[in-house]
């Protein structure tokens, strides 16, 4: 042995070194590695005062007060995932979200912001930075799901909704002001000059293409989009928005921002129902409205609580639905 | 050698074999179907963990802490029971809508997971003020002091003669005071909200003082220090400090780390240490 080692002298002093460095990289890897244990077969979360507390009683704990909440969070996902396909639509404009919220948060966070993310996607029972696109994915195709559901119901929803919030499409011209109350020379000018001009007989068009201020929207026929009673516009604009019929224009109204000529573009269901924003309105006007949907769907799809109807009346409670 | 290069090459495998995610027992069983989709005990698991598992571990663990260290005895039964009647008698016939508020199933679920832990905690605290209390005292050096702010510099010196001619500091302090400083005995410590000009002066004394007038630029303070002897002091000092929250981590950090409180999932562990990082030892 020892005329093996000293005629392979080298070959043996270069084991020796390798054993060394292997034994020193895996002490090095695994020095701040958790312990593991299991007691009877079951891992144990946490010890403490020689007591062990396993995974199944720890979930039994947090079920208390967590469980309703995360059940329904996973059957909604569900019924939704069941119920629509992720096409090639909803697939690109997820992704599309998803990229801009990356930016988002790289602006502001710096290099560590995929952290934050996945910290967010944490609580809505996501794992990973790719899950970014499949959350926004549940979001579009939640958004159909409920879509549809109206679309379907709206003779329904839509009668009473209407007669409540007076919904409709608005444009308007603004010549602005910083403090309408004192304007400047120069504010009462241009605001003389635009109503010189309505008055002698410029259309509602044409004010908005050569006077209108706002320039979010003065390039798009004045249009501020969906409006209803609820929403949020300073309440001397709201309220002669929503006394306007289809197709009138209104006197000058004046607000904290300047002079508006109000125009009351559509109140047709057709028109109202390009904008998201009437869906969301519709659904916000009932509260029991989309957990209902969720539901009714999961029923449609043969939802099967195996046999657990403790766990399906504690769900139903959960959403407010008489069992 | 070709063993040992066997048993080098294993060893290079069994690199991060460590840091393991637990799970329930059951984890695979299917909770509930909705047309292609399964809903499984683990999901929920992993989901329950992600969103707030440290308070859980550390009710849980606390728990088992106070049942070694506390154990209930017939006076905090009496207690418990007394708490629970008051609390009974205050809400009425409300008191459904306040034990769902405060996130408990029924009166049971309150008694034995409400007042009783805390009941038990507070015992806790206040053993571990006792068994500490000669280096929490040293550290933060309570004592009891009268205090009275004046904004004008010319009255505070006139209100200082006065007390030095005798006038009663109470009284003295409801002529001059110009704040919430009634001039009331109270029990401060060196971390107490009260002006840092005054944690100054009175930080290191250990005998009845009266200060000059204290002025931190802006306005003028006089305090006297009535009672510096912390051992005189003693149950007034645990009884204040059994009911702040800085000596409730104190106590139970020292008492996690006693019972050798080991967690064996990376992800809790994670969460855990981020929260509660004095709980788990170095």
């Amino acid at each position: 042995m020892l005329a093996v080692i000293k005629r392979q002298w080298f070959v043996v002093l270069v084991a020796v070194l390798l054993g060394a460095t292997i034994i020193y990289y895996v002490y090095d890897q695994n020095k701040d590695n958790l312990p593991s244990k299991t007691v009877g077969g079951k891992d144990v979360v946490f010890t403490v005062a020689d007591t062990d507390v396993t995974t199944d009683e720890f979930y039994s704990e947090l079920y208390n007060q967590y469980g309703i909440q995360a059940v329904y969070l996973f059957f909604e996902r569900a019924v939704i995932d069941a119920s629509v396909k992720t096409t090639d639509v909803i697939r690109t404009k997820a992704e599309v979200e998803a990229d801009n919220v990356k930016a988002s948060f790289q602006s502001y966070y710096g290099t560590g912001y995929e952290t934050y993310i996945v910290e967010a996607l944490k609580s809505l029972g996501y794992s990973k930075i790719e899950d970014l696109t499949t959350y926004f994915e549940y979001v579009y195709k939640r958004q159909e799901l409920m879509n549809k559901y109206i679309d379907t119901n709206i003779d329904t929803l839509y009668p009473g909704f209407a007669e409540i919030n007076k919904p409709r499409i608005v444009s308007h011209v603004l010549i602005t002001m910083a403090d309408p109350d004192n304007p400047t020379a120069d504010d009462t000018s241009r605001f003389e000059a635009a109503k010189a001009a309505y008055a002698n007989g410029l259309s509602f068009e044409e004010m908005v293409a050569q006077y209108s201020e706002d320039t979010s929207n003065n390039t798009n026929k004045g249009l501020l989009g969906y409006v209803d009673a609820k929403t949020s516009f300073v309440t001397e604009f709201l309220s002669v928005a929503l006394a306007l019929n289809e197709g009138e224009t209104s006197d000058w109204v004046k607000t904290q921002y300047g002079y508006h000529l109000i125009h009351v573009v559509s109140t047709q269901l057709d028109m109202l129902k390009d904008y998201q924003e009437f869906y969301s309105a519709i659904l916000s006007n009932d509260t029991t409205l989309e957990l209902n949907i969720i539901w009714n769907k999961a029923v449609e799809l043969n939802v099967d609580f195996m046999g657990n109807e403790e766990l399906k009346a504690e769900l139903l409670k959960y959403m407010g639905i008489e069992g | 050698m070709k063993k040992l290069l066997v048993i080098l090459s294993l060893s290079l495998v069994l690199v991060g074999c460590g840091n393991k995610t637990t799970n329930v027992s059951n984890s695979k069983d299917v909770l509930i179907k909705v047309g292609d989709q399964s809903i499984t005990i683990g999901q929920i698991y992993s989901q329950m963990m992600a969103t707030d598992s440290t308070a859980i571990i550390k009710q849980m663990a606390s728990r088992i802490i106070f049942e070694k260290e506390v154990p209930m005895d017939d006076e905090m039964i009496v207690e418990a029971d007394t708490q629970l009647q008051e609390f009974v008698d205050s809400v009425g016939d409300n008191i459904d809508l306040y034990l769902q508020y405060y996130g408990y199933k029924d009166k049971d679920d309150y008694y034995n997971n409400g007042i009783i832990p805390s009941l038990q905690q507070e015992k806790l605290v206040k053993n571990y003020l006792t068994d500490n209390f000669d280096a929490i005292a040293a550290g933060y050096r309570p004592k009891k002091i009268r205090l009275i702010e004046i904004t004008d510099a010319e009255l505070a010196a006139e209100a200082l003669a006065e007390i030095k001619a005798g006038v009663d500091f109470t009284v003295v302090a409801d002529k001059y005071s110009t704040s919430n400083y009634p001039g009331d005995e109270e029990l401060v410590n060196n971390k107490s909200s009260i002006p840092s000009v005054v944690v100054s002066f009175i930080d290191y004394l250990t005998t009845p003082t009266l200060s000059d007038v204290l002025s931190d630029g802006t306005t003028n303070y006089i305090v006297q220090v009535t009672n510096a002897d912390t051992n005189k002091l003693k149950d007034e000092i645990i009884e204040s400090f059994t009911y702040d929250s800085t000596f409730t981590d104190k106590t139970l950090e020292s008492y996690f780390i006693k019972y050798n409180f080991t967690i064996y999932d990376k992800t809790v562990f994670d969460l855990f240490i981020q929260t509660y990082p004095n709980y788990i030892a170095k």
